[in-house]
Formats: structure tokens, sequence, C-alpha cells
């Protein structure tokens, strides 16, 4: 017996033009065209691809953390080119300003007034990268933008086009200069992934390829905003047995109880939980969860939100994302 | 496990207990029941069969449904037609052949519910079933006052609220959704438990009612009738060796209950009746008419003779007399430590109803043998004559319980042991018959003379002839017969041997001749000590006859009437020894005929008060409590042996005890399989395909860890089956998807691909990384 396809769309849905013909139709067959437009440019990493989409439909922000050169970018940039949606690309700096992010007044000498100049966070996609290397003042100037999808703008609130999604990056070797991100604005991201260095194979066929054919540039949208939209709110529909919102309520107590975690998991971090494991489910074409999707996210969830015990002290501490492995080791799965 | 084999298990339930009330009917034939049990468990073994056998095949034979139709049809009027049958048989058994309804209505009953064991197909069927199963219970209340019913009962109320249970649910399923399989998860263990605790919560309540409401009338078991138990030997005329066949007969009479539970040290004799006329061949009773007891304010008989004042115990009057094996001098009131001088002690006695209208009363001590003050039981008349024999207006028609307030070690001071006596004569009175007995006329005069030449007084004289007679004549239930014209000439002068009744015929007529008034008694001896009920247990082999002799002149008292026992010991103490278990057993069934069905407003007014005194007596409860605990245990102990070789007698007692097992073992093993599927499923809610999967898998090695997911264990087993039913468990599970008829026969033929598979666990699975590279989807 398969898994239940989903087939149609959701009421209020309508066709959108901007999708090239010959795209299979329904929201699972737009979720396999997302996955396999990723796939051009960025190889033999398909659980990361699936990871990406599912923060998308999880309404969610991604950080990618990694080493610089693994495709980091190139994931961010993909993943927006392959939405028709409005793209834009923010390198942080450490002079970069809060208006150079969120937008300026300024006088219009011909209009004769004020008016404000939008800034980057005006778009679908935006892509902030290396957004350590920004001061404080800037991130947090993200931080409404993030959670609200909105900005204010002396006293004057402007909502953030829809769907949002921030994707950030960061570079977790090089820290001379740059601002660790509060731990406020880390729990703001749905999901903080690793790429990882590619197997020896599939870095072999990414030297074999010319470098054009590896840029997101070349890379077509295959889903319309529309779509997106869409498919966040199929994935509010996504059906979790009551057994499995057990589990993911232990997995969260799991990491507050454990001796080794300082801090544990937030209630918004079990809530992003519940959300990006209903969108795995939906990424692999399931209308209901079932446990390996929670144990699928709950470290890309889950890790970047906790402190393990002796990390500020000093002392030597477990890796964040070993400690959600060994809470998840520690629960029985419901059968 | 299948939710239809629920149904079969309860069915074999219902059925176990169905029998093992049937068996409780004490008119029912062994044969009869072996038939019917064999006929039941061969049903049930085809019932099962038919349960594990895969859902594809089971489909009727191929037809139109027309023919189908009409083939239902047919047996069920095949059926119908075996049902009236056993109904026209029912009424010749009961207007012919057994003529007694209980018999013929549970014979009717039990081939009822074999016809309907046959023919289980509709939930209408299993219904039906246990009706009859429900009127077999009580069939069985009527006709029984065995305690075993109660553990009939227990396993009937908890059985039946589980079938209801399970046959609700199956009704509301297949009403809501027809073409699903019912889950057999919905029963976790808790669901046993909680039935178990409310069965017994609503049994606790149950009984606390039936002691606690208030006793207004005669309860329902009290109509009943028992077999009435024929005995001899205590009616007007008693012939001379009658009583011997009676010797050797186990059947249970009476049932004593001493003060206090503790054994006492005396031999308690329980005084029937007294005869005073001989003929030489038997026994009659001669001495004027009956008179009716007065009953006093209490509404308890009192004795006619005027209240015995309390005096210290005093003259030994024969000293000589060997009492029992336990003996200790008599009128010592050491063996009842509470029954000091002076103070009342009670009896309660247990009669079954015997075919005789003569009630017994207890007696220790030889000097006072008719020392009764007091009786009350449910009787409304109660009749003596000049003998001090206590007459019922008629035999009783079922078992019946009186208690008897003795006021036993006190010599009473005054003229008179028992009745005033205005004419001694007929004591004395010797036939004819007797004194030209042979060899020559005179012979049993000049024995007399011989024996209690030297003695001093009456009381000496009697305690010579006592002794004579004990030592001088061998003990036998099965005398000879010799060259003597009577059979008193045969045990005086030939043989010299015979038992209880011929000791006491030669006791009174050497008594009489020595001119000792002097009469017969019968009645029972103790019997056998039950300590775990604290009573004795009187059978019809201690059957017993005394002496009586009118003596003048004792130290203590001016006259009175004594007991002598001229029988050797052997002829009291009863050989048989029964198991310690069946003695349990009957300490049982004596708590559950006395408390139970015998239970009064008396009793309940004796609780009350004994509540009030002992308010301070929990520690002595608890204590009780354990020692009963204790007794149980060893009774067990002791009768593993028991239960291995029954003994005569007691195959009813078994054959329940075995269908009250059977059940409880049944439901043992459901629990059994229960719990150890729960271990691996955590949830009701796991279809029962995914927990066979398990199980299968569990039996070749692979065992699912719990922080698995049911995917990475499919992936870890790498066995196809188990990837596909793993698919389609998580759809139903998680999904709440409905499985179509296709997926169902995929399912089971994936269940039974992987049974059928020789699954083995390749070396080194256990090692492999269950996880994160695995593809989900």
């Amino acid at each position: 017996m398969d898994a239940k396809e989903i087939s149609g769309q959701p009421a209020g849905h309508t066709g959108q033009p901007a999708v090239p013909d010959g795209q299979p139709a329904g929201l699972a067959g737009k979720i396999r065209a997302l996955k396999e437009n990723l796939g051009k440019v960025i190889l033999g990493k398909a659980d990361i691809i699936d990871l990406a989409i599912a923060t998308l439909l999880a309404r969610g922000h991604l950080l990618v953390e990694d080493v610089p050169g693994v495709g980091k970018t190139t994931l961010a940039h993909g993943l927006a080119r392959s939405i028709a949606a409005t793209f834009k690309r923010i390198q942080f700096t450490s002079d970069l300003m809060p208006s150079d992010v969120i937008g300026v007044t300024i006088y219009n000498e011909a209009a004769g007034g004020f008016e404000f100049r939008h800034g980057p966070v005006f778009a679908n996609v935006v892509l902030a990268d290396e957004i350590n290397r920004a001061t404080p003042k800037t991130q947090s100037a993200l931080l409404e933008a993030m959670s609200e999808g909105q900005v204010s703008v002396e006293n004057v609130t402007y909502r953030l086009p829809r769907p949002f999604i921030l994707l950030a990056t960061q570079n977790p070797v090089e820290y001379a200069g740059t601002f660790p991100l509060p731990e406020s604005q880390l729990d703001r991201f749905a999901m903080s992934i690793k790429i990882g260095y590619p197997d020896e194979e599939t870095e072999k066929a990414i030297i074999g390829k010319r470098p054009f054919e590896l840029t997101p540039e070349r890379l077509s949208p295959v889903v319309s905003a529309l779509d997106v939209t869409a498919m966040q709110e199929a994935v509010e529909e996504v059906k979790v047995e009551e057994d499995l919102l057990n589990y993911i309520v232990k997995i969260a107590t799991g990491t507050r109880t454990n001796k080794a975690i300082k801090l544990g998991v937030s209630p918004r971090g079990t809530m992003a939980l519940h959300r990006a494991a209903q969108a795995m489910a939906l990424v692999y074409g399931r209308d209901y969860c079932i446990p390996d999707d929670i144990k699928k996210v709950a470290v890309p969830v889950l890790a970047h939100r906790i402190i393990p015990a002796g990390y500020s002290t000093g002392e030597t501490f477990e890796e964040p994302h070993t400690l959600i492995e060994e809470v998840i080791e520690g629960i029985n799965v419901p059968i | 496990m299948r939710f239809n084999s629920y149904i079969t298990a309860i069915t074999c339930l219902m059925v176990a207990v169905g029998f093992a009330a049937t068996c409780l009917v004490e008119e029912l034939s062994p044969a009869f029941l072996v038939f019917a049990g064999a006929a039941a468990i061969t049903s049930l073994a085809i019932n099962v069969r038919v349960m594990m056998r895969p859902r594809t095949s089971v489909s009727a034979p191929a037809g139109t449904p027309a023919i189908k139709k009409a083939v239902e049809d047919g047996w069920r009027a095949v059926f119908n037609v075996m049902a009236a049958l056993a109904f026209a048989l029912f009424l010749a058994d009961y207007y012919a052949i057994s003529q007694t309804l209980a018999a013929a209505a549970s014979r009717f009953l039990a081939i009822l519910a074999l016809i309907k064991l046959y023919d289980l197909r509709s939930t209408r069927d299993y219904v039906i079933l246990f009706t009859i199963v429900f009127f077999q219970l009580i069939g069985a209340a009527a006709s029984t006052v065995s305690p075993f019913f109660f553990a009939v009962l227990s396993a009937f109320v908890i059985s039946a609220i589980w079938a209801m249970v399970v046959f609700n649910i199956k009704r509301d399923f297949e009403k809501s959704s027809p073409s699903e399989d019912i889950p057999a998860g919905i029963f976790g263990a808790r669901f046993f438990l909680s039935t178990l605790a409310v069965a017994f919560g609503s049994l606790a309540i149950t009984l606390a009612l039936f002691f606690a409401l208030p006793r207004m009338g005669v309860g329902l078991f009290e109509k009943k009738t028992l077999r009435t138990v024929k005995v001899s030997g205590f009616s007007e005329k008693v012939r001379l060796g009658e009583l011997g066949p009676v010797k050797l007969d186990p059947t249970v009479v009476m049932r004593v209950e001493v003060p206090d539970g503790i054994r006492p040290l005396q031999t308690l004799y329980l005084r029937g009746a007294a005869l005073d006329y001989y003929d030489g061949e038997s026994w009659n009773r001669e001495s004027g008419g009956k008179e009716l007891l007065r009953k006093n304010d209490r509404g308890a008989f009192t004795s006619p003779s005027p209240m015995p004042a309390a005096v210290k115990t005093t003259g030994n009057i024969h000293p000589a007399v060997p009492d029992g094996p336990p003996a200790v001098p008599d009128g010592h009131p050491a063996g009842h430590t509470k029954a000091a001088a002076g103070e009342m002690v009670e009896y309660r006695i247990m009669l079954e109803p015997l075919e005789t209208e003569v009630i017994f009363t207890p007696g220790l001590l030889p000097a006072w043998p008719t020392g009764w003050v007091e009786i009350s039981g449910r009787f409304n008349y109660l009749w003596t004559d000049a003998s001090d024999t206590l007459y019922l207006s008629s035999p009783p028609y079922s078992r019946i319980e009186y208690t008897v307030t003795v006021n036993q070690p006190a010599l009473p001071a005054g003229k008179d042991g028992g009745r005033a006596v205005k004419d001694l004569s007929p004591y004395l009175a010797l036939p004819p018959a007797v004194l030209d007995g042979p060899p020559e006329a005179g012979a049993i005069k000049e024995l007399s003379l011989r024996i209690t030449e030297g003695a001093g007084g009456d009381a000496e004289k009697a305690v010579a002839v006592e002794s004579y007679l004990r030592t001088n004549y061998r003990y036998t239930l099965d005398p000879r017969k010799g060259a003597g014209k009577t059979p008193l000439d045969d045990f005086l002068f030939f043989t010299k041997e015979g038992y209880c009744e011929q000791y006491s015929t030669a006791m009174v007529i050497l008594l009489r001749t020595a001119g000792i008034p002097a009469r017969l008694v019968t009645g029972f001896s103790q019997g056998q000590w039950n300590g775990f009920g604290g009573y004795f247990l009187i059978r019809q082999q201690d059957a017993h006859s005394w002496v009586e002799a009118y003596i003048e002149g004792q130290p203590s008292r001016t006259a009175g009437w004594v007991r002598f026992d001229p029988t050797p010991a052997a002829g009291i103490i009863t050989p048989f020894s029964p198991l310690p278990v069946s003695l349990y057993l009957d300490s049982l069934r004596w708590r559950w005929t006395r408390y139970v069905i015998g239970y009064s407003f008396s009793d309940q007014i004796r609780i009350s008060r004994a509540i009030e005194a002992k308010a301070s007596g929990l520690q002595a409860l608890i204590k009780t409590t354990l020692n009963s605990v204790k007794d149980g245990w060893l009774a067990v102990r002791d009768g593993v042996l028991a239960i291995l070789k029954p003994s005569n007698g007691q195959w009813r007692r078994t054959t329940a005890l075995f269908f009250v097992l059977f059940a409880a073992a049944a439901t043992v093993f459901l629990a059994a399989v229960k719990l150890r599927w729960k271990r691996g499923a955590k949830n009701p809610k796991t279809p029962w395909f995914y927990l066979d999967m398990l199980r299968i898998l569990g039996q070749a090695g692979f065992k699912k860890k719990g922080p698995e997911t049911p995917r990475e264990f499919a992936q870890r087993c790498a066995v196809p089956e188990a990837m596909r039913l793993t698919e389609a468990y998580e759809g139903i599970r998680y999904g709440g998807v409905r499985p179509e008829e296709a997926e169902k026969a995929e399912i089971r033929r994936l269940i039974e691909s992987l049974r059928k598979k020789n699954l083995r666990r390749p070396s080194g699975t256990e090692c492999r990384p269950s996880g994160t590279s695995v593809p989900i989807g």
C-alpha cells in the first residue's frame, strides 16, 4: 500500500501562469519538480535539499552553517531561483547598517515630500550571506521581519511580500571580526543545517561539470509564489497522530531534563519541530506524519536552539547535534 | 490476535462455566457429563480451527447466493428440529423417566447448549448460547448448596462482562463499517484488568449487601430438598444388627461446631434416642407419650428439668473409664478452658436431612448425659418423652441447623439429672426371651452376679460391667453367627465378638439383671475433628450406641442417669482418615452453608454484637486471617497428592473444580498472551498484522528496539514483506487510512508468506547502524 498521494490543490489556490508548461500538476508534482530543480546544482545532497524545501513549506527561515565552498550560497540561491518570486541577496559586512537592509526614508524633491525607499528585505526570498559578519544592530533589524513578516520604520509598518523566507549562511570557522548570532535570533530560524563535504563520487561528478552548469543562475523557476503559499497551507493540514504529538513533546522535554544540556528547547522550538515534521511528510508525498519525519528534522530544528552544559564556562561540551541525537535515542517511538 | 480469537476464547470460557455449573447439579450421572463435556470440547476444537483458517478460504462453497441461502436455511431448520427434539426429550424425561425437574432441566439445557455450539454463525447464536449458560447457572443455583457454586458464579460474572463488552463492540463495529476488520488491538491488558476489577467490585458489593440487608423471611435456598440420608437405628424400634452396615458408610450426617473452635479433650457423644424395651431381637420404646416443649421469650426451647445450679465439679463417678484417646479425667475442665464450671456453652449443629425426626444433643461428661439447657433452631415444635429423647414433628426435608446450650462441666446438685423419674420399672424389665437364653436359663444372671461380685454400690457395679465387656470381648463389624438363640446369647457366650450394639445391649441386660435401671442410647460419637473449621465432622460410620444407667448414691448428687460406654476404644475411633485437603474443602462447605445459605437475622445480630464487643480485636482478626491463609496453604501443599488421586465420591466436585480451573487457565493464558504483545505494542491502536509481524520477526531474532522507528526496523530486517507491511501499517496507524479489500487481502498474504519464510537473522545485522541514510518517503 502506498502512502496517499497529494493530489489536487487546496481550495483558494488558482493556477499560476509563471510556472512553465509541462510541469506536473498538483502539489506533490510541484514539490518533486522543486527537488529535481535544486538537484541540478546541488549534487549528492538530496537530504539537504529535502530539508531546505521543508523549511520553506514550514514558513520557516533557514540557516546554512558550514565552511566556505560547500554550496551554502548555491543552495540558498538555487532555492530562490526555483521559485517564480522576487529574490534579493544581501552580503553582510561589519559596516552594514539596518537601513541598508530594511530601507530608508528620503526626501524626494520632485514630489516634495519624504518617501520610503524599500530595502532589500522586501522580497520573497532573501539571502543573507555571512550573516554573522554584520553588527548586532543590523542583525536585530531582521528580527521583526523574520518573526512577523513585516518591518516598521518610523512608526510605519510595511508588510513583506508573501511568501517570505530568509536564507542565511554563516561560516563557523572564521570567527575573527564576527558577531555570533544571539540566542533569540537563532531561535527564529526554523532549521539550521550543515551541508558537509560531498562523497568522492559526487565530488568527481562536480568537477566533471562545466562551471556554468552548477550556477544557480541557469535554473528556471518551477513553482510560483502562490504555489508555495498553497504548499504552506497544505502543511498545516498534514495529520499528526496523537501519539506522535506526545513523541514530539517528549523530545522537547527530553532536551530540558538532560543533564548535559544547559538550556533546552523553548515551546517555539517544539512548535517548529511539529511544523517541520509536517512539512517533511509533505515533502515525502504523504499527508500524515510518521515517526521518521520527526526524527529526520529533529537535529536541524533543535540543535541550534540548545546550549550545552559547559559551553559558556569554557569546559568541554558535547556538540549540540550529538546531544539531540542522544535525547532521541532515549525515547521510545510509539508504534 | 484477531478479534475472532476473543470471541472463541470467551465462548470457551462461557461454555466451561456452564458445564461447571451443570456438574454441580447433583442428580446428573457422570456418564452424561462425560459425554456432554466431550461433545463440547469437540465443538470448541472445530470452532478454533475455523477461526485459525485464513479468511479467504472460509468462504462458503461455490454456488449462487440463492443456493447458498437455501443451504443455510436447511442447516438452520435441522438445528431447530434438533432443539425441538431435545425439548420433547426433556418432557419425556420430566414426566416419565427421572421425574425430577432439576435433573431433567439440567440435561435439557446441556443438550441445548451442545446443539447451539455446533451452530454458531451469527451474533444471535452466541447470545442464545450465553443465555443458555445463564440458565444452567440458575439451574445449579436451585439445586446445589455446594460452595463451589460461588467459584462458578464468580467465573460467570467475569466472563459474562467480557462477553457483553466484546459482542457490543462487534455489533457496533459491524453496523458502522461492515467491510472492516475489527481492530483486535482495542483490548489491552488494562481492559481485562479493569473488567476483573469491576467484576470483583460488584461481587464485593453484592456480598456486602447480602450480609448487611436485614433478613426477614426464609432464604430462597431454604426450600430446597436435599437427598435424604437413609439411616437406621434412631427410630422407635431398632433391630440388633442394623447398625453394622451403617458403620461402613462415609456419608456426612452432621457437623458440630464446638465453642470457640477448640477441640475438647473428652469424647463428644451426640445423644439421639433412648430405648427401654428389649424383646430379645430388637429394642423398642415403651415409656410414655411425647410432651411438647415450651419456648422461652427468646424463642428457644428450654429443658423441662430444672435449670441445674452451677456447682463446683466434685466427685468422679467412674475413675477407671478410659474415655477415648485423649484420656483426661472426666469432669476436668482442662479441655474446655472457656467452659469453666457453670458456664453456658453453645454447640452449633448442622444436621443433614436424616430419615428420622430425632435430633441430637451433644454431651461430654458421662455424669450429665442429658444436660442441655436450651435449644434454638428454625423449627416450630420440639417434643420430648420420658427418656429425654428429642423429636421434631416430622423428619426434616432439608438440612437443619440448631444450637444447643449446655451447662456441661457443672454437675447439677439435687435429686435428679434429666427428667423427674416417676417410674423406673421399664428400665428394669427383663423379657422372658432374655432370661431363658442358652446355654441354660439363668446363665445371664450368673454372669451378672460374677461380674458385679465385690462391687460396693451401683456405680461400682456399673463400672465393673463396663470394664468387663471392654476387656473380654472382641470388637468386629462382622460378627459370626453362633449357637445361641438370640444375637445377645451369641455375643455373651459363644462368639464373644460384636460391635457397639451388642456391647451396649449386653451391658443394659447385665445391669438390669443386677437390679440397676438402664437403657440403650443411640446416637453418634464425635467423628472427625476438622481443625480448619473448628468443628466435628460426623459421618454415618460414626453411628454409635451406648448405655445410660440410673445411679443412686453418688457423692455429688443423690441420683441420676449416667452414661457408660462398654464398647472398646477401637469401636469409637474411626479408622477413616481423609486427606487434609478434603477436610479443608469440607470446612469451606461448612462455612458456605453456615454463613451464606443459612445466614439469618440472628446471625446479623450476633455479628454486630461481636463487632461491638471486639472493637479492639482487629489484631486478633488479622492473626486469624493469617492463620487461615496458612492453613489453606498447608492444605494445598498436602493436597497435591489428593488431586492426583481423587478419592471415591468426590468426582463431582473434582469435575467442577476441573472446569473452574480450566476457565481460570484460559483467562490467565489470554492475559499472558495479551501482556506479551503489550510489551512490543504499547498502544492498543496498533493493527493486528503489525503485531503479528513483530512477533514473527521476533521469533526469527529481529527485535524492534524502542527508539527505533518502524521504518528503521524494517530497513534493518531487510525483509521485503516487512517493508511492505510497515508501509501499510504506517498508513493505517498514523494516517488513519482505511485499507480496501484488496489491500487487506494483500496484508494477509504478506503475513502468511512471512510466516512461512524461513527467516534467519543474518549475522551482523544488529551492528548495522540504523538510521541516518535511510531514504524515507
